[in-house]
């Protein structure tokens, strides 16, 4: 027998090249051909089916298990309803119930559910389940990432079938709102451990599938309680690079990207006539967070000096590319009884200077601090500027990357920072002021009293009045230097319509959303 | 062996193959040392990992959760035990084919790993075949002359210059923005193979244009230089046509190098496609790798890479074998005696 030689090597690589050559040949022919396919079949159902671009992948779909945004970024008021809801506008709706009263003090809430809400499962909601459910969030295993929003109840009880009373240990006339929070939504007790891969919530739209790394889809739930919505299926995409998700835009594969991560490919896509740009704001105030332990910042001098040392209007076209507004406090400015306070503080160099000299460190004698950034872009981009804009005024900082992990444990949790770059985007938020155990360290008896009688207050003017001066109270003090609103960029089609523009809660309601013709 | 043929590689034969001679001895000097190679790297990779700042549970509930919550969380997941009986749970369950339970996707590691392990391999496989093919017959056209030589070199120099990133994205740019011919990424809900293939065929090409470019380089440096040698010349006295003694004789010594390059090639398709898989919004184990690390998901990060280690020591394994095998310089006991 012939043993195999090398040139049957050689010649089997020929022929391997020449079938495999025309292979490729032959698959790439075939994959462009029917392209046109599906291009035909486009034009069929389109306006019912809904494709939307969003940066991050929520690692599960459980709300009531996980800090991260992106999970309501897609379940909430789609998949899953609380007892009330936040609308567009950012004002506290009724959801699973249809209405609720309250003692005056504000410390027994009656709620009322809707008698036709059931789940997907077939489960009907009854007040046994918003007892579990509320109960679930504040036992000590509970994963809930927002434990405060139950921190204050005492007891749950299912009074009848569809009525359920709730009694607070200290009165608050805001528990409704809070009620309202994605962390806060209603769950089965029977379905609630595989909501992570298959949740099971009463909205108006249901789980369909999910293409881990690639896509999710929800469909239409045929027996909700409400109102059914226009769309059929949502198709998300999770589109981590943004030059990918600008081409995914531009290839006509995607119809909305609610929440488009970069701020520098804006101006390209608004030039394209097929889309509309919006930008509007979300509860993000983005802060230049003062380690307040250190003595440095002690001293309010210091902190003026800083503000009047930056400028926020070189940050906000230099990082944000002019998407976002300029804040003076840490209030959003389309919230109900917001003062504008953004002028303050002009950049002035020179005043910064003396200011600091006046409190008493020469050039010399300034500390070597550190700026440790996140890694969102906004953070980056305006931390670099915000370094350069400090030396001039004789503060060096040391620019430290670094990734979430690290920063929550180093910064948010360790306080091992000097200054850090973070945008706070839950609602309401000007309470972590009177945190004193708080990462920055604020600590203001003034501010404490303030924020204490406010939450007792139920006269709307009085907490109009209330508010405002906590605004000016945190602007006048500076427990840390506001920079600017974190804007919520939204890339549609443009024949869409319903989506919401501005973002008073991080979600994506999908209720309303429809093609006009 | 026929004894007409003077073929200056005659004298190669399967039998000089040092493994076929011993093979219990070396396949048990290759097996010990990959053993101890792996379970050092483990200890290695456990250790910095545990040393890095932040814990599934900072990740778990971010700004907020209170410290009982959070102590309770690291109890159940035994994240607060001492560094070694963590390591020794970990190995003994890992050994016994248990690879934990991924807390951040809820998910057990085998699942989420067997959900993206087809598309990683065959992104990766496609991407090499598709880079051997084109590599290996340009280095053989370059190292004949043609006339475009000049312009096909400076493609290759800048398919090797330019990052895997801007090639991904030129190519969606061309293909799926400007021509709408192929999807810009993502896999679509349609699961039919014919419907993947589409998807995957911008990705295959943007990991495979590097690795073509080197190995094109590659192999008309060998090309040429074996193109040099005496028995080339011997062969051209004999009056054998350039195409012949290019594919005939000269090819077959620069295969083991070439075999053993490509072998190098297929080790980094399979662990280093994470940039191609953001690029194209593709689920492959490059993006879960980068995911878990992020979170901080000890389990899925320890099984992950020691599924690239492996998969990477078998590559190279098997490019070595093959490469052995098509040595042509092996002179045999038999050809010595001649």
């Amino acid at each position: 027998m012939r043993e195999p030689r090398l040139h049957d090597f050689a010649n089997f690589m020929i022929d391997f090249h020449r079938t495999s050559l025309r292979l490729l040949l032959f698959v790439f022919c075939m994959a462009a051909s029917s392209h046109t396919l599906v291009a035909g079949a486009k034009g069929l159902d389109t306006r019912r089916d809904l494709r939307v671009g969003v940066a991050l992948e929520p690692p599960h779909l459980d709300p009531t298990a996980g800090a991260a945004a992106a999970i309501d970024e897609i379940v909430y008021a789609n998949l899953f309803e609380g007892l009330t809801r936040i609308d567009a506008k950012g004002k506290v709706q009724p959801a699973l119930a249809e209405r609720w009263t309250r003692t005056k003090d504000g410390k027994q809430f009656v709620f009322y559910l809707r008698k036709n809400a059931r789940f997907h499962d077939g489960n009907s909601l009854e007040a046994k389940t918003v007892a579990c459910s509320l109960t679930r969030a504040t036992t000590p295993n509970s994963r809930n990432a927002q434990k405060h929003l139950f921190s204050n109840i005492l007891s749950v009880e299912a009074l009848t079938r569809h009525r359920v009373r709730v009694t607070l240990r200290t009165g608050d006339l805001s528990f409704p709102s809070k009620m309202a929070w994605g962390d806060a939504v209603i769950v089965h007790p029977a379905s609630a451990p595989d909501n992570r891969t298959n949740p099971i919530g009463t909205g108006p739209f249901r789980f369909k599938s999910w293409r881990r790394g690639a896509s999710l889809q929800l469909e239409k739930n045929p027996s909700y309680w409400g109102k059914s919505p226009f769309l059929e299926n949502i198709l998300f995409r999770f589109l981590s690079e943004p030059l990918s998700a600008q081409a995914a835009l531009l290839a006509q594969e995607i119809d909305v990207f609610p929440n488009f991560p970069a701020p520098e490919l804006l101006s390209t896509l608004a030039n394209d006539k097929r889309f509309a740009v919006e930008s509007g704001t979300t509860e993000g105030e983005t802060l230049l967070a003062l380690n307040l332990r250190h003595p440095f910042f002690q001293d309010l001098r210091v902190r003026q000096a800083i503000a009047h040392g930056i400028d926020r209007d070189s940050i906000v076209a230099g990082a944000m590319f002019d998407t976002a507004r300029l804040i003076g406090s840490h209030y959003p400015p389309h919230a109900t009884d917001y003062v504008d306070l953004s002028r303050g503080y002009a950049y002035d160099p020179a005043r910064a200077r003396a200011l600091l000299r006046e409190a008493g460190w020469g050039a010399k004698e300034i500390p070597k601090l550190t700026l440790k950034l996140p890694p969102p872009s906004y953070a980056r981009r305006s931390g670099e500027i915000i370094a350069d804009q400090l030396s001039k005024i004789g503060l060096h900082l040391d620019v430290q990357p670094v990734e979430w992990a690290q920063w929550l444990s180093e910064v948010f949790r360790g306080r091992q920072f000097d200054l850090t770059i973070v945008s706070h985007t839950e609602p309401n938020d000007m309470e972590i002021y009177a945190r004193t155990d708080y990462y920055f360290g604020y600590d203001s008896n003034d501010f404490r009293s303030l924020l204490d009688e406010l939450s007792r207050t139920s006269s709307p003017k009085k907490i109009r009045k209330l508010r405002q001066r906590a605004q000016r109270y945190l602007h006048e003090d500076l427990p840390a230097i506001f920079l600017f609103q974190l804007p919520k960029n939204m890339v549609r089609v443009r024949n869409l319509e319903g989506l919401w523009q501005n973002s008073p809660i991080q979600a994506n309601d999908f209720t309303q959303v429809r093609f006009t013709p | 062996m026929s004894k007409s043929s003077y073929t200056p590689y005659r004298s190669v034969s399967y039998r000089s193959i040092p493994c076929r001679s011993l093979p219990y001895r070396s396949v048990l000097l290759c097996f010990v040392p990959t053993v101890i190679f792996l379970l050092l790297f483990s200890l290695l990779l456990f250790s910095l990992f545990i040393w890095l700042p932040g814990d599934l549970a900072t990740m778990t509930f971010g700004t907020e959760g209170d410290e009982l919550a959070i102590a309770n969380f690291r109890a159940a997941l035994n994240l607060d035990k001492p560094f070694l009986q963590r390591y020794g749970a970990w190995l003994y369950a890992f050994l016994q084919g248990d690879w934990g339970e991924s807390e951040l996707y809820g998910l057990p590691v085998r699942t989420l790993i067997e959900q993206r392990l087809p598309l990683s391999l065959t992104l990766s496989l496609s991407s090499f075949l598709l880079a051997s093919v084109c590599g290996t017959g340009l280095g053989i056209l370059l190292a004949k002359g043609t006339r475009a030589r000049v312009l096909l070199a400076l493609c290759m120099q800048a398919f090797i210059a330019l990052p895997s990133f801007l090639i991904g994205i030129a190519l969606i740019f061309l293909f799926a923005v400007r021509w709408q011919l192929l999807p810009t990424g993502g896999l679509g809900v349609d699961n039919s193979l014919f419907a993947q293939i589409r998807y995957l065929l911008l990705p295959s090409i943007a990991l495979a244009l590097p690795q073509t470019a080197i190995l094109a380089r590659f192999s008309e440096a060998a090309l040429r230089e074996v193109l040099e040698a005496p028995f080339i010349t011997t062969a051209r006295a004999k009056g054998l046509s350039a195409n012949k003694v290019l594919m005939h004789q000269a090819l077959p010594v620069v295969a083991a190098p070439i075999l053993a390059l490509s072998g190098l090639q297929f080790a980094f398709l399979i662990s280093g496609t994470v940039i191609i898989e953001s690029v194209f919004a593709l689920p492959g184990l490059g993006s879960l790798f980068i995911n878990a690390a992020l979170a901080r998901d000890l389990p899925l990060v320890l099984a992950l890479a020691m599924f690239f280690a492996v998969a990477t020591l078998m590559a190279n394994a098997l490019a070595e074998t093959l490469a052995r095998l098509l040595e042509p310089y092996k002179v045999t006991d038999e050809a010595r005696m001649l």
